[in-house]
């Protein structure tokens, strides 16, 4: 028995290989031909693998969503600020990849036109179709949310705990009801991107379910994974845990803390921004009215889920959290509540809600440091703890005492 | 002139809302320095538990708003027993992380149970006071009333609520308990108070309260009692919370007033698509600028 769990313990060097070599094969394995019925019509088939099949779009979905969650992880984790407002970086990027993929020039005015509810543009051309534009729209997004998150990091900076979370919650909810109300995104309709909007990488399409698409996705999420390992490897990763752990001691021991909070902020917002694009791509539109405050507890709960501070763990929880939006399509068992009487069906989309909800409050009462924890991260003390080693006579304190007797 | 005092009659009506639940919240704050998340989905259960009370079990609304409080009250001392309590120690991130997820979970149950479309309390339930305007002005579309009676009912119910409240925290024993507990637990305890106790009353107050607010916010406006309906105000009365001094309950009162006024106001002269983002606004603003609040004691140690 013990043999079967040491395989759980494997190094990564284990793993990786195999995981590579299935992600970077899937699309190429075939899809189950269509049966043609004999009457002639075509019978729906649902195509589990293949290029336009569920699970490289679901691959994608996961990829993304880890992105997201890892970048999330360097405020939330690494620098210990619980953020319930990261959807702003995300409704931003996927925002201006949509509106970038769209915006014409107007032959007629010359002027730059986003065609939004049902104003169309006949002889235009799409502003930014150029061979590489992608790279630069990408960019571009991470740029612009970089900033956004260095503009949301002035005024937050010397929140800490509950305040910082709810003011990054109302400002998220501030950026969305902007989102929702103006013109320019779409506003209540959604920006929706067609097949020759979307922009291109390397003369090749970006859609959900061509193959390049997919493995800019993966390649985005390895770069992501490398980032986030050698930052919190550096000095800026030392710092950021130092200020998690007590951000009065990071500072007495010479660590500029609103500097470094700066830095995580930038590269968070950064990492959201490519991410809300990659999405955008994924989803094939921006609709405002879907980026609502809850994307960014998903994110949370992915991070809950696979330990806080560890990035295999926000992978992870990428993974069972789309999965389970996947298993929740299928017939399960339901209860007819004035009747008592218990059928198969589909449960709607919300219950998975309810699997997030129930998941963050098990793990925080039974296994606070997740499923995954990173090896290096130990527990942040509770309150009570660092309370009883203030007060208690400890080593430091009797040193210092006895240095005083000497002097 | 007519226009202005409606628009104030009801940002009166939107603040004794919000007054209504920020108590909750700033009570159970002031003892275990928690945001209770779930609150709004506690507010959110008390409407929809007194829509479903009627429509299935025809009892009368007074009577469904009764018994919608005493289950509430329940419910939110069901949360705290199961969710908060074995966090007391352990970390404040921990347990603001349990209180999004009960959040979740518990919009998601009525979602489940009671379907995601909006319900609305049936009209023949209702008495005919409820819906009788008073003081008539030549509007846009011609007499218009300035107020109904189901905002003088709730103007009433909310002003007794407060000050029924009121006496409770500053008069009694119990709430002497709360207010002992509220600035030393461990004192409190060694004193001889129940602190378990006392945070189980000080969760049903604040439960049965929010619920009070979910069934007057249907009334008022005609319908809406969904799953999702007390996501907003249940925010917005946590920032009137933090703007009136959080652990204050005559703080969490004026808190509520302020962002119904700064709400009826921006939604009647600036935009009214932006509807919460004003409250939100000041939300933020007030904690940068004052984070203890309008009422509250300065304290080196917060934010």
């Amino acid at each position: 028995m013990k043999e079967v769990f040491k395989i759980f313990r494997m190094p990564e060097w284990f793993f990786l290989p195999l995981i590579l070599v299935l992600t970077v094969a899937t699309p190429f394995i075939p899809a189950p031909k269509q049966k043609i019925a004999e009457n002639g019509e075509k019978t729906v088939v649902v195509q589990p693998i293949g290029f336009r099949g569920q699970i490289p779009s679901n691959i994608e979905r996961i990829c993304i969503y880890a992105i997201m969650a890892i970048g999330l992880n360097i405020v939330m984790g690494f620098t210990g600020l619980l953020d319930l407002g990261y959807v702003s970086f995300m409704a931003t990027g996927a925002v201006l990849t949509a509106v970038a993929s769209v915006a014409v020039a107007d032959p007629s005015t010359g002027a730059w036109l986003i065609p939004v509810g049902g104003r169309s543009v006949k002889e235009a051309e799409h502003l930014f179709h150029f061979p590489g534009a992608y790279p630069l729209i990408v960019l571009f997004c991470g740029i612009v949310c970089a900033i956004l998150g260095i503009l949301r990091g002035i005024p937050t900076m010397r929140l800490t705990g509950d305040y910082y979370a709810i003011v990054t919650l109302g400002l998220a909810e501030i950026l969305y009801i902007y989102y929702r109300v103006a013109e320019w995104t779409g506003g209540p309709k959604s920006l929706s991107c067609n097949r020759p909007d979307m922009p291109t990488l390397f003369g090749r399409e970006l859609y959900y379910d061509t193959p390049w698409f997919y493995y800019t996705v993966t390649v985005f999420l390895l770069m992501t994974i490398v980032a986030a390992r050698h930052l919190r490897d550096s000095r800026t990763g030392r710092a950021l845990a130092a200020i998690r752990l007590d951000p009065t001691a990071a500072m007495s021991c010479g660590v500029n803390v609103n500097h470094y909070k700066m830095i995580a902020f930038a590269i968070s917002g950064f990492i959201g921004g490519v991410g809300g694009s990659l999405y955008m791509v994924w989803q094939t539109g921006f609709s405002a009215v879907s980026m609502e405050v809850w994307e960014s507890i998903l994110l949370v709960c992915c991070l809950v889920l696979g330990g806080l501070g560890s990035i295999r763990g926000a992978i992870l929880g990428a993974i069972v959290l789309v999965a389970l939006g996947e298993v929740l399509r299928q017939p399960l068992p339901k209860i007819n509540f004035s009747t008592g009487e218990i059928f198969w069906d589909a449960w709607p989309q919300q219950a998975r809600h309810l699997f997030y909800g129930i998941t963050l409050v098990v793990l925080m009462r039974f296994r606070p440091a997740g499923v995954l924890p990173d090896r290096l991260a130990k527990e942040p003390l509770d309150d009570s703890e660092v309370a009883r080693l203030r007060q208690s006579d400890t080593a430091l304190y009797e040193v210092n005492a006895a240095g005083a007797n000497d002097a | 002139m007519e226009e202005f005092v409606g628009h104030i009659l009801n940002a009166i009506t939107l603040g004794a809302i919000y007054a209504l639940i920020a108590v909750g919240y700033t009570m159970v704050y002031g003892i275990i320095k928690l945001i209770n998340f779930a609150h709004g989905e506690v507010y959110m259960s008390g409407a929809i538990l007194t829509w479903w009370a009627i429509e299935e079990m025809k009892v009368p609304l007074v009577l469904a708003l009764f018994l919608s409080m005493i289950a509430c009250a329940i419910l939110g001392a069901a949360i705290d027993y199961l969710a908060y309590r074995p966090l007391r120690n352990s970390s404040r991130l921990a347990a603001l992380i349990t209180a999004i997820g009960v959040s979740l979970s518990l919009q998601t149950i009525a979602q489940l149970v009671f379907g995601a479309r909006p319900h609305a309390i049936p009209e023949e339930a209702i008495p005919a006071f409820f819906k009788t305007g008073y003081i008539f002005y030549d509007g846009i579309n011609g007499q218009t009333p300035l107020f109904f009676g189901k905002d003088l009912a709730l103007w009433i119910a909310a002003a007794f609520s407060m000050v029924a409240l009121d006496y409770l925290v500053r008069k009694t024993k119990t709430g002497k308990a709360m207010r002992a507990c509220s600035m030393d637990q461990t004192t409190a305890a060694l004193m001889g108070v129940d602190v378990n106790r006392v945070i189980t009353f000080t969760f049903m107050i604040g439960s049965a309260f929010a619920a009070v607010a979910g069934v007057l916010y249907s009334l008022k406006v005609g319908g809406n009692i969904e799953p999702r309906m007390g996501y907003y105000p249940g925010l917005i009365a946590f920032a009137a919370a933090v703007l009136g001094g959080i652990g204050n309950i005559r703080g969490a009162m004026l808190g509520g007033m302020i962002l119904g006024a700064t709400q009826a106001l921006g939604t009647g002269y600036i935009d009214s698509r932006y509807d919460f983002a004003y409250a939100f606004a000041v939300m933020i603003v007030a904690i940068l600028i004052r984070p203890h609040g309008l009422l509250g004691k300065p304290d080196a140690k917060r934010a």
